[in-house]
């Protein structure tokens, strides 16, 4: 099963995954992380023992450019296995869960990014 | 509630020197660098040149419309001695306090300094929310202090600063 770290500011990632288990159920293979407290090297430190090594994982992050973001970025270019997505959203994770044992990484990624992008809509258009 | 228009005519020294443990991240690239509408973005650091992959995951999250650099301690210092670092508006970063010290060594004409966030570790206490200063960050802010530069706390634009003591 591909594995899922959502790492944020603050306890967004927490409240994501509480409201996502709301409308799914309980998941398995997910954590959540705060940048919480954390200096950069502490919190590059924390997102390495987290991941889970040798095992397919998708990297949740909050928005390109905070550290969160710094962090995973640095973990994933060490391995090949774990991929970064930014821009976590309720549309994002709620077809990460319910796609993620239907299709291979490659796929999924794109699905989920597609998904999370078709989340966004204006009431004037 | 401050507009970009009141902060811009807030006298400011460029480059703005901030201590931050986080390097480039939200609150520099979002928070400062658009309230300011800085142009540069420099980090001065010696630990970072040594990790390529972070290096170039830090500088990937400078926005398209500011210049960023990671230099080394000295090189940083050499620039803003010969006057490369202070025309434009440029916020120059660095990791901890013992950074801030040793730039100043290397001859870099610091005259203010921010303390925008120094997170915990076990070796800190806290200062305010957003500083916790060991024994080693203490002793280098004294004797920067000593040095002759006004250092002080803030961690966001819009924050009111506050006087640091050693």
């Amino acid at each position: 099963m591909i594995h899922a770290l959502i790492v944020t500011h603050g306890d967004l990632g927490a409240e994501l995954l509480r409201v996502v288990e709301s409308l799914l159920g309980p998941q398995e293979a997910v954590e959540v992380l705060s940048n919480k407290g954390k200096d950069l090297e502490g919190l590059c430190d924390l997102v390495d023992a987290h991941v889970p090594s040798g095992e397919e994982a998708i990297l949740f992050v909050d928005f390109c450019g905070g550290s969160p973001f710094v962090a995973c970025r640095r973990t994933s270019g060490d391995k090949r296995e774990c991929t970064v997505i930014s821009g976590v959203n309720l549309p994002m994770l709620t077809s990460f869960f319910t796609k993620r044992t239907k299709m291979p990484l490659s796929q999924l990624l794109q699905t989920i990014r597609d998904d999370a992008v078709r989340g966004i809509q204006l009431s004037s258009e | 509630m401050f507009s970009k228009f009141s902060l811009r005519k807030k006298k400011h020294d460029f480059p703005l020197v901030r201590v931050d443990d986080r390097l480039f991240h939200g609150q520099v690239i979002v928070g400062w660098a658009q309230a300011l509408q800085l142009e540069r973005l420099i980090l001065a650091c010696d630990r970072i040149l040594n990790e390529p992959a972070l290096k170039q995951t830090l500088l990937s999250v400078i926005p398209p419309d500011i210049e960023g650099n990671i230099f080394n301690l000295e090189t940083a210092a050499q620039k803003w001695r010969k006057g490369e670092l202070n025309h434009d508006r440029t916020m120059l970063i660095l990791e901890h306090p013992v950074d801030a010290l040793k730039l100043l060594r290397f001859g870099a004409p610091v005259k203010t300094l921010t303390l925008g966030g120094l997170h915990f570790r076990e070796e800190r206490e806290q200062f305010l929310p957003y500083i916790f200063l060991s024994q080693w960050d203490r002793a280098a802010l004294r004797e920067i202090a000593q040095a002759g530069v006004t250092i002080s706390c803030q961690d966001l634009p819009a924050t009111k600063p506050v006087p640091y003591n050693p």
